[in-house]
This record gives C-alpha cells, sequence and structure tokens, in this order.
C-alpha cells in the first residue's frame, strides 16, 4: 500500500507519476512510452485524463498544442448539442502552487460544461514529452487543493534512472531503459511484462493477491514450485533465502537445461531470436499485504542484478523499513 | 444506417442498465430451492436441482440422468455464498472483502459484480433488481 493517512497515494505509468486522491483508480489505457493515453476514475466519474507524446524536434508551441486539443473537444461536444466554454491559456499559477520542474514550459487551459476541467500542457526540455493533463469535475466542487496538488507533484520522466509503476496499490521501479511489452491488470493478480530495444528477454513484475486461500495449505515456496512448474520444468535451478522488505525471501538462479537447448542455440540465427540460458527469480509472500511478490526473468547471463534491484524497489507493504 | 438496420434496431431489446449505486445497495439473498453445507474442508457444497427440460427429458429416456449436480464452491465462493443471507448488502461484502483480503475497493468490487452475475445468471441467488449488467472482470480497458 502507498497511499497516506490523508487519502493520497502515488500513481505511475509510462514514465508518469504523481500524487492522486487514493480512491482514483486506472481506467483506461493506450499506446506505449512514445505515445499514449491514461485515464483516472472515481467511483463515479472519470475524473482524470493524461495524453503524451514525444515533441519532433525544437519547441512546441503549447498554445498551438492546447488549441488543437481544445477545438477537437469543441466539436465532439457540440455533436452532442451541449454547450461548452473553453479558455486557452487559462493561469494555472492561481491554483497550483508550486509549479512543476522549472525546466518545463507550461500551457494552461480551462473549460466547463456539463462539468469543468482544470488542465495544462506541459513540454519538458530534458525527456522531449509533450503532456496535456485534465481533471474533470463536477460543476459545483470546489477542486483548486486537489489539482494543486495533483499538478504539482506531476513528473513526466523517471528520476534516478528507474521509472515508477504505481498501480492498484501496488508500486515499484523498473530500470527506464525498459519499456512495457504487456500487461494483465486483473482483480487479484496484476503482472507487467518487460523488455529492452536490444534484446528480447521479458522481465516479468507480479503480484498475487488472496494469499490467504493462495497459501491456505501450501508454504510460498510449494506454491511458487507449483504454480512456475514448467518454467522451473528440466532447469538446474537453486533456491536461496534472503531477507527483503522485513520478508524472507526466496531467490532462484539456474540454467536452462532442456534436452533441446543446444539445438535452439544453433538455429539463433536462423529464427532471429535470442534464447535464454539463465532463469532469474526473487518472489516472497508479504502478510501484511497479503500478496506475494514473483519477480522473474530469463536471459543469458548468469548473474543478474536487475531482478535484484527491481525486487528490492518493490513497495509490498506501509511502514516497512528500507 | 439502412433500412434493416432500423427495423433490427426498432425490435432490439434494450439492455438495462443498473445504476451502480442501486447494485451497491441490493442485498443478495441464496435460492431457498438449493440445499448447501458446509464441508469439512470448510468450502460450501451446494445440490442444485436441474431443470426438466425437453432436451433432458429426451437424454433421460437413452441415458440415466440425475435429477440434480453438486458444485463445491472455493474459499472465496463459500466466504460470499454465506454472506448472502438477504440482509447484507454488495457494499457491505465489497468492505469486507477489501478489509479480509487486503485488497483494493476497485479490485473487491470488479471480481464481486463479476461473481454476483455468475450466481445470478444460473439461478443460485437473486438480487432486489433485475437485469444486472456488471462489467467485464478486467480492472482496466485498453483503449
Amino acid at each position: 500500500m502507498t497511499s497516506d493517512a490523508k487519502g493520497w497515494t502515488k500513481f505511475g505509468w509510462q514514465g508518469i507519476n504523481m500524487d492522486i486522491p487514493a480512491d482514483w483508480s486506472l481506467g483506461a489505457i493506450s499506446g506505449d512510452k512514445k505515445e499514449g493515453y491514461l485515464r483516472l476514475d472515481d467511483a463515479d466519474m472519470p475524473r482524470m485524463e493524461v495524453k503524451w507524446r514525444d515533441a519532433q524536434k525544437g519547441t512546441p508551441a503549447l498554445p498551438d498544442v492546447v488549441q488543437k486539443y481544445l477545438d477537437d473537444l469543441v466539436k465532439v461536444v457540440t455533436k452532442k448539442k451541449v454547450d461548452i466554454k473553453t479558455e486557452n491559456g487559462f493561469d494555472i499559477s492561481k491554483i497550483v502552487r508550486p509549479l512543476p520542474d522549472r525546466d518545463k514550459v507550461i500551457q494552461g487551459f480551462y473549460w466547463k460544461s456539463s462539468t469543468k476541467a482544470y488542465g495544462m500542457a506541459t513540454f519538458c526540455r530534458e525527456c522531449r514529452r509533450i503532456v496535456i493533463l485534465q481533471i474533470v469535475s463536477p460543476i459545483d466542487t470546489d477542486v483548486r487543493t486537489l489539482i494543486s496538488r495533483v499538478f504539482s507533484s506531476f513528473e513526466d520522466h523517471a528520476i534516478g534512472g528507474a521509472d515508477l509503476w504505481a498501480v492498484y496499490d501496488m508500486n515499484f521501479k523498473v530500470p527506464s531503459e525498459f519499456h512495457l511489452k504487456d500487461q494483465k491488470l486483473m482483480p487479484g493478480y496484476l503482472q507487467f511484462s518487460f523488455t529492452r530495444e536490444d534484446d528480447s528477454f521479458a522481465l516479468d513484475v507480479e503480484r498475487w493477491g488472496l494469499t490467504d486461500v493462495l497459501l491456505r495449505e501450501l508454504t510460498v515456496r510449494e506454491w511458487y514450485e507449483g504454480q512456475y512448474a514448467s518454467r522451473l520444468k528440466g532447469n538446474k535451478v537453486s533456491f536461496e533465502e534472503v531477507e527483503l522488505h522485513d520478508h524472507t525471501c526466496f531467490k532462484v538462479s539456474g540454467e536452462t537445461g532442456r534436452w533441446f537447448h543446444e539445438w535452439r542455440l544453433a538455429l539463433e540465427k536462423l529464427t532471429r531470436s535470442k534464447t535464454p540460458t539463465h532463469m532469474h527469480s526473487v518472489f516472497w509472500h508479504c502478510e501484511e499485504s497479503k500478496k506475494i511478490f514473483v519477480v522473474n526473468m530469463a536471459d543469458r547471463d548468469p548473474i543478474n542484478a536487475i531482478v535484484s534491484y527491481v525486487a528490492s524497489h518493490v513497495k509490498c507493504h506501509e511502514n516497512e523499513t528500507e | 444506417m439502412g433500412i434493416f438496420g432500423k427495423v433490427k434496431s426498432f425490435f432490439k431489446k434494450e439492455k438495462k442498465v443498473v445504476p451502480r449505486e442501486d447494485i451497491l445497495s441490493a442485498k443478495p439473498i441464496r435460492n431457498p430451492l438449493i440445499k448447501w453445507e458446509i464441508q469439512e474442508s470448510g468450502d460450501v457444497q451446494m445440490v442444485i436441482p436441474l431443470k426438466k427440460t425437453t432436451k433432458l427429458k429426451i437424454l433421460s429416456y437413452l441415458f440415466r440422468v440425475p435429477g440434480r449436480k453438486t458444485v463445491v464452491l472455493d474459499r472465496l465462493g463459500t466466504e460470499v455464498w454465506l454472506v448472502c443471507d438477504g440482509e447484507t448488502t454488495v457494499n457491505e461484502i465489497i468492505e469486507k472483502l477489501c478489509k479480509k483480503h487486503k485488497m483494493s475497493r476497485k479490485e473487491s468490487e470488479v471480481s464481486l459484480f463479476s461473481y454476483l452475475q455468475q450466481l445470478v445468471k444460473r439461478g443460485y441467488i437473486g438480487l432486489e433488481m433485475k437485469g444486472v449488467e456488471v462489467e467485464n472482470p478486467t480492472l482496466v480497458k485498453k483503449t
């Protein structure tokens, strides 16, 4: 859990992160790190939308970016025969204190229809991302404090070389060179699959819920060996107990030893796919949060520091000692 | 839309989507026709009488067809089944799941809605409203 006592939590997706109210959750996603969209909803309505893309050469004219967005919005809304009032260049500094990082160009905007929204478009000179974000609220709600906190905490790129991924009370960091390839976001099970551009080896970060059901008659090691039996089968692996996050974790490492492995290596040039030769995994059961966390990677290195790094940057429960 | 599409849409029944608030305030209640008991393992076993459909009647001439089937719920299903007592609202069940299993509100809501929909469709429980529509059991839509 990553929410603080006042009902706020950290949100992170594709290098974008900010503080959000704890009752907001991811409602829609699309795209990738270069260009994409996400929406955050509360129990009643969509509350925040974020769109991003990498800028072309030079510094983009944010007033034009915002104007195009507002023009498109007006077209959609007026088709439904609803009135809308927009304001490009709204002075967002009246509400947001402090403004996000000074290395950004910021253009505020506002619109009002059956609901209202305050938004800002940003361009970061460091990561060259253009981001448009807006918070939607009912007309009669005062959201200035909320907007100030969300927008002032907004970051559009990794700090310290690792992207924060934080959704549905799961919070972890992955080195920025890894890109999200796939995700499964199901009740009771979250899986994030990452790869790097220069290879096809996947780094998987998983969270299993309902552990009082999963581990009713099993230890966490027995559960892991059953759940990942196909991955472990035929491989020479060793299990080592280590201390992490105030828990006893298991570090699994080994060599893939399937009989056809040699043939796959020989055929690699023809198949254009790299065959992993080693597997690495760290898993543990967090009793406080009733979750099992698993970080897996299969690659060519007998020693893998990435799995340990990612595992050490998973926040599995509140108040854990770092 | 062509004329055939218009005619089709005219006759097509619109699915009623029940407001979320109404679902949350609904009180699920077990079907009294279903016999159930808690096994030694702690899981609920239900004995469900089979509806005598025409197909079943025909099959029964050829084969020995049982008049009932047995369903064993898992631990979570058992928990939900036991609170479908006609007194506990869906919202209260969600809160219990959140607290007991340390699930987020959204996870609990999505999974419970989906599970209750299955139980309602099979006639195992009833709700105050009919035509309950619940969302896809995934947490997020990919646009």
